[in-house]
């Protein structure tokens, strides 16, 4: 039996040897002091203010680019700082060219699992009801030299889902992602994860980090401000409680201001958002208590279902203070 | 991006189809049924069986030789492959057939004392030398033993002064390897 270790990848003070040159100002390193630790089955969402920052920290990861301090350990093999080697246990995904135009997405996903020695007509099956599983079926036999480039790197991330390889690196920040293949990569990524693997993938998409990935990590001035799981951050840094929408939010907020004098009240957009205050624990129904038992009945009251892009926003506007 | 690029419907089902008729082929095949199929692929089997066994037995063949003519070299022995000699004519006595750098193949003689008039032969002389020539003469001497006079084919050569013993007799001419 293959021995799977649980820490994937361990970064301890990785810089980049990459510069950003500023005008009057010294040279700030692309990305300083990083650490990280993956673990099996995990799957990573990196996020950051900079498409460079994430896409070479991610290639740092996969042993493409050099650095100059620090530590990177994979899979419990130490990376050489200049060396760079192709690793069999990461499957690197940095375009979409991987994919042969000559061929449709089943018969790609066939050639890229040929090495198995398995039974091909079940293999062709299993990937067949894969691709429609995850909703991917109207691509399922459509030729690979039309589809686009989002579509082409989820036909990919499905092909690495299958490989031998440990480790999967989905290094496309650059993409914009549309609903469909929103929930087809959260689908893939929860496969990956069945398989034993783990995924890290970089975007700037909110809404993809959310559905398909447990766990994140927010990059900003090539500093590390945020790691640890997906729950954690939205809880932790998504401090709207409870969202009123009404006419006269305008009245409502200089009445509940009083009643809520440990809450923060915002308007945006005819949106009256009550946000907690500090590192006081989320209780959105003493809020929704309150507001009743006040009298006022707005239009519509709804609880914030904290997402990763408002938790983003604010670790954002926190930084940027 | 037209519509007209995905996978209809349709398209799915007939492909789940495809998928579904070859999985039952599979199946027939594993189970034996499906006559027509079963017997195909019997054949197949057979065919490849046999096909293997040849490769194999020219594989063994090849290194049994390399390894039997290695051997017979070290011995001082003329190699020879399943009792065919190869040999080179290093002089120009049996021109204008057999030209110098001309590689003959010869057949071990399983009767020496019944050589004809016009056999080419390849013997060793009496000084040990190895001659490829042609028999012109069927000698019968007084004790009633048999010996053939040999000459080579070039006009310029008169008949070999000695005459050849069949115990000296090596092969028998064959052919020629063309283009040497």
């Amino acid at each position: 039996m293959e021995h799977s270790p649980e820490r994937v990848v361990l970064m301890e003070g990785i810089s980049s040897v990459e510069h950003f040159l500023l005008i009057d100002d010294i040279p700030r390193r692309v990305l300083g002091d990083i650490t990280l630790v993956i673990r099996r089955t995990e799957t990573w969402g990196i996020n950051g203010t900079s498409l460079f920052e994430i896409k070479l920290l991610l290639e740092i990861m996969a042993n493409i680019r050099p650095y100059d301090e620090g530590k990177c350990v994979l899979i419990e093999r130490g990376m050489m700082r200049r060396k760079r080697v192709i690793l069999k246990h990461v499957f690197y995904i940095g375009s979409a060219d991987m994919l042969y135009n000559n061929m449709n997405v089943l018969e790609f996903l066939m050639f890229a699992t040929a090495q198995f020695k398995t039974n091909k007509v079940e293999l062709q099956e299993e990937i067949f009801e894969l691709i429609i599983t995850v909703g991917l079926g109207h691509l399922s036999l459509t030729p690979n030299h039309s589809l686009t480039n989002e579509e082409k790197a989820v036909i990919i991330l499905i092909a690495a889902a299958y490989s031998d390889s440990l480790i999967i690196v989905f290094n496309l920040p650059e993409y914009k992602w549309d609903k469909i293949l929103i929930e087809a990569i959260s689908k893939i990524a929860d496969f990956i994860r069945e398989r034993g693997k783990t995924l890290i993938l970089s975007t700037q998409e909110s809404l993809l980090i959310e559905k398909a990935c447990s766990h994140t990590a927010v990059i900003h001035q090539g500093s590390l401000i945020y790691s640890g799981t997906v729950e954690n951050f939205r809880l932790k840094f998504d401090k709207v409680e409870v969202v009123i929408r009404d006419k006269s939010v305008h009245s409502i907020k200089e009445k509940l201001s009083i009643l809520l004098p440990g809450y923060k009240l915002d308007i945006e957009d005819d949106n009256l958002m009550i946000s907690s205050i500090g590192l006081k624990v989320s209780d959105p129904s003493s809020i929704f208590r309150i507001i009743l038992e006040s009298g006022f009945t707005p239009e519509s009251i709804e609880i914030n279902p904290k997402t990763v892009q408002n938790a983003y926003e604010e670790i954002m506007r926190l930084h940027d203070l | 991006m037209t519509q007209s690029k995905y996978t209809t419907q349709e398209q799915i089902e007939a492909m789940r189809r495809e998928i579904l008729s070859e999985k039952h082929k599979l199946k027939e095949l594993s189970t034996g049924k499906g006559t027509s199929v079963g017997r195909l692929q019997k054949v197949r089997w057979v065919r490849k069986a046999i096909s293997g066994a040849v490769f194999l037995a020219l594989c063994f063949l090849i290194v049994w030789t390399i390894f039997s003519i290695q051997l017979t070299r070290s011995r001082g022995e003329i190699p020879s492959v399943l009792g065919y000699q190869l040999f080179v004519i290093e002089s120009g006595s049996m021109e204008p057939t057999l030209k110098i750098g001309a590689v003959i193949i010869s057949n071990k003689v399983e009767d020496p004392y019944e050589l004809r008039v016009n056999d080419i032969v390849t013997f060793r002389s009496i000084s040990r030398a190895i001659i490829t020539h042609r028999i012109i003469e069927v000698v019968i001497n007084e004790d009633g033993s048999k010996a053939y006079r040999t000459k080579g084919d070039n006009p310029k050569n008169s008949a070999d002064q000695e005459l050849l013993t069949p115990d000296r007799v090596i092969s028998l001419f064959v052919a020629k390897i063309p283009l040497t």
